[in-house]
């Protein structure tokens, strides 16, 4: 009997301790020399039962409509989150979008998000694919059904809010957390910035020809200034893309896409808001001598970017020191297995 | 002796709180015309055509009391969703302070910019209620949908989602009620007011932040007014 009741109490504490354990906010660890995040911890602290719940959510084709597609069949870890081999990324029933999916990282940095800035908070990024007809084609009361139904999810909501209620806030928050832990800092550029390690000869030259022609769009250390620019690409008349200019319907805005980071870019090809280019050398012959010049045209491309042959082969070399094998091989951001 | 302050403590209460009214009941009655406004199932006139309404939703945010100029209670959380679908939502109930005097009420049609700018919310702002852009982030401050014999759409359908937070495509909107005494505060939501300048042959969809919408939103916050105004 005593020892019947040893065991429960043991249970008990354990309980409590794992209950304890999964809701203690986690710190979210800026890397040194990091500008502050973007994003306010305060309104949705990150607790490891909610990232938890986030990644069974990123990875769960419960999501979308005919349940085939998850947020990781256009974000793939491995290629960077993102969706290779497409220019337009695809979604349920071989519907094809109209650009090509961005990477994921550093999202806490970010203040806008899609290549258009159509979305203006993190949590409500993936309330958008959710109900794109072309991308997962569900609604979000559907879906909180669904996942209601599930044998898993009202346990896991449980565990990070509290409640098996299962509410879109609750579901929008928790896939947030998940992305939110996608930091991508271990590059051997951060590396070398870290003094653990050092440029090639050919990478020390190709970073000090980035920080000439590139950094003012691609700021370090996140290579990305969070603004919108038109960088002289030919509007493809197939698609009539106006970028930035669909949300603010003003004409400065017309062709501005949002400035992508380059962290990872080896992997997230093809590359422009429509993929129009697959690999980085096309990138840079366009950025050489494929500017087209239009009325919003970027002040700093109007001459294009002077590089020889020599100088684009060193800057290709240094952009693959953004290469974080780390982050694309964290077991921690894959597939939930169990 | 114990018992005597008891009972006159408790007696001290209950006459403090008959003297005060602590709770403030507001009701939104939507009418078309001077009628009840009924959704589906009645059928309405809207220049000498038939039309009939399937849904009307808005929100009521930053509920405010003033006594002259002075601001004497705002509701914290202020965030109401008005469905015609749930009559339960009409009524909005306000836990007030004791001594609070009041002549004027104050309130927002619609989400001010911070709360469009602050991520994911729950209960009325919960994004599930249908009121939430997830293609131009933002919530629909006001949504009227019905059918229209004259409109040139797919089952003759017309919808206004008047929405948009950002500079000059804000949308939001302040109204005022000047108070007498009668209570509940009746608010008349007469969604006739907000048609009867529009062609609905040729304005029938709205979805999205624009001019228009501002232009919509000023005309929707007219068609609220206190019973005797």
């Amino acid at each position: 009997m005593n020892r019947k009741i040893n065991l429960v109490g043991l249970v008990f504490v354990l309980f409590v301790c794992y209950g304890f354990h999964s809701s203690a906010t986690i710190d979210f660890l800026v890397p040194p020399n990091w500008p502050t995040p973007n994003y306010n911890f305060d309104k949705n602290p990150l607790t490891k039962a909610k990232i938890a719940l986030g990644r069974h959510l990123f990875y769960e084709p419960l999501l979308s409509r005919d349940t085939s597609i998850s947020c990781s069949s256009c974000h793939s870890q491995y290629t960077a989150f993102t969706h290779v081999d497409h220019d337009l990324s695809h979604g349920i029933d071989d519907r094809i979008g109209t650009r090509n999916s961005p990477s994921l990282m550093n999202l806490a940095w970010s203040n806008t998000f899609m290549w258009d800035g159509a979305v203006n908070h993190l949590d409500m990024q993936a309330l958008a694919p959710m109900t794109h007809e072309d991308e997962m084609g569900d609604d979000l009361l559907n879906v909180i059904q669904k996942l209601q139904a599930s044998s898993k999810y009202p346990i896991l909501f449980a565990k990070a809010f509290g409640d098996s209620i299962i509410t879109g806030e609750h579901l929008l928050k928790a896939i947030a957390q998940f992305e939110l832990i996608l930091v991508s800092a271990n590059a051997k550029y951060d590396q070398v910035m870290r003094k653990e390690t050092t440029f090639s000869v050919q990478e020390k030259s190709g970073y000090a020809l980035f920080q000439t022609h590139c950094n003012s769009c691609h700021q370090e250390p996140l290579f990305t200034n969070h603004q919108f620019a038109n960088n002289g690409l030919e509007i493809d008349t197939t698609l009539n893309d106006k970028g930035r200019m669909g949300i603010t319907k003003e004409a400065k805005d017309a062709q501005l896409f949002k400035i992508p980071t380059l962290r990872n870019v080896e992997f997230s090809y093809p590359y422009m808001h429509d993929g129009r280019f697959e690999q980085l050398s096309e990138v840079l012959n366009h950025y050489v001598k494929g500017i087209h010049k239009s009325a919003t045209l970027s002040p700093l491309l109007e001459e294009g970017l002077p590089l020889t042959h020599e100088e684009q082969i060193d800057l290709i070399a240094f952009l693959l020191t953004l290469t974080d094998k780390e982050f694309l091989f964290n077991p921690q951001f894959s597939f939930p297995r169990k | 002796m114990k018992y005597w302050i008891l009972i006159i403590f408790v007696l001290l209460l209950l006459v403090d709180v008959s003297g005060q009214e602590r709770v403030l009941e507001i009701e939104f009655k939507a009418v078309y015309e001077n009628a009840p406004l009924v959704l589906k199932s009645e059928v309405h006139q809207f220049q000498e055509k038939k039309i009939v309404f399937t849904r009307l939703k808005y929100y009521i945010t930053n509920i405010e009391l003033r006594l002259g100029e002075e601001l004497v209670w705002k509701e914290k959380n202020s965030h109401h969703l008005i469905d015609l679908e749930k009559i339960e939502t009409e009524k909005v109930v306000l836990d007030l302070p004791e001594k609070v005097h009041y002549d004027k009420i104050s309130y927002q049609l619609g989400v001010d910019s911070l709360t469009n700018v602050s991520g994911a919310m729950g209960g009325d702002l919960d994004p599930t209620k249908g009121m939430y852009w997830a293609w131009n982030s933002g919530y629909i401050n006001f949504k009227l949908e019905g059918v229209y014999e004259d409109c040139p759409t797919r089952k003759n359908k017309f919808q206004f989602h008047i929405g948009g937070y950002a500079g000059n495509m804000a949308t939001v909107q302040k109204i005022e009620h000047g108070l007498t005494n009668e209570r509940p505060i009746v608010i008349k939501v007469d969604v006739n007011q907000f048609l009867k300048e529009l062609n609905l042959v040729e304005e029938h969809s709205l979805m999205r932040p624009s001019t228009k919408s501002v232009a919509l939103a000023k005309r929707a916050a007219l068609i609220f007014k206190r019973n005797d105004e």
